[in-house]
């Protein structure tokens, strides 16, 4: 499986990287997406089986990426992975089409018990 | 809407020692510290606009952001690290403090991208310190700041 990660701080993306191979999904192919259009872009060019985004990001936020692809008939499962979980936030990912929102900080096993439904 | 509901000590005390202790590997704790002045070797900033105004600070020393860097990227804290990559772990640090204090606050608000800085900070003249947590991690100072913005909060 291909997982597209997208976050603007490497940091972040490594941390996201690191905790998925914790989590017990170290064996998936990986594509690292720097910003939102980016992530946009390699969402469709690479057709990965799963994105896990931020939300805030340059160029484009999270949800604009979501929407984008899904207005164009993109059903890839999506996921935001991001440092804001308010119940507002939680309501728009769902309502566009996300399947989860993690929030910051995050555990192996909160990446467990979420990913394990669609992986 | 304006809010003016500030997260009390225990609240930003919560957050910082849970993204610390989730994102930072490192064996040493954070230990709370009576600070002798901020630090101001590196500054990490988000601000918050909207329904609530303000900003969420944290300050450290060059030692201490060394640490972050090392903990959240897997390093030894004395392998040579790029400024690069100190802004980036500092500035994700803040991120998830500052998504972490939004999220208490409610309301709607957009919280900006981290903007990073080694230095002094000034803030603007209507800004009114609310909140400030003090730590030391292996006795370098780091320290949250929370900021309101008067003017904005009272429109």
């Amino acid at each position: 499986m291909k997982i597209l990660v997208a976050d603007d701080s490497k940091v972040m993306r490594q941390i996201v990287i690191r905790t998925l191979r914790q989590a017990g999904y170290g064996g998936n192919e990986i594509v690292e997406a720097a910003n939102g259009r980016e992530a946009l872009e390699l969402a469709v060019q690479e057709a990965p089986d799963l994105v896990l985004s931020d939300w805030n990001m340059p160029e484009m936020d999270g949800i604009d990426v979501l929407e984008s692809l899904r207005s164009a008939g993109n059903q890839v499962p999506f996921g935001f992975v991001t440092s804001e979980g308010s119940a507002l936030m939680r309501a728009r990912a769902e309502s566009a089409g996300a399947l989860f929102l993690i929030a910051k900080p995050f555990t192996a096993d909160t990446f467990d018990a979420e990913l394990c439904k669609v992986i | 809407m304006t809010i003016t509901f500030i997260p009390t000590q225990d609240d930003l005390t919560s957050v910082v020692d849970q993204v610390w202790e989730t994102f930072i590997a490192t064996d040493e704790p954070l230990l709370p510290a009576e600070l002798d002045g901020l630090p101001d070797e590196w500054n990490a900033v988000v601000t918050i606009d909207g329904d609530w105004s303000g900003s969420v600070a944290m300050a450290m020393t060059d030692r201490a952001a060394r640490i972050v860097a090392a903990g959240m990227l897997g390093m030894s804290v004395d392998e040579e690290m790029a400024d690069e990559d100190i802004a980036d772990a500092v500035g994700e640090l803040i991120n998830v403090v500052g998504g972490n204090v939004k999220s208490l606050l409610g309301g709607h608000s957009q919280l900006s991208l981290p903007v990073v800085a080694t230095g002094h900070v000034v803030h603007p003249g209507d800004a009114v310190e609310v909140g400030r947590i003090e730590r030391s991690i292996q006795t370098e100072a780091v320290a949250l700041v929370i900021h309101t913005f008067e003017g904005e909060n009272d429109s």
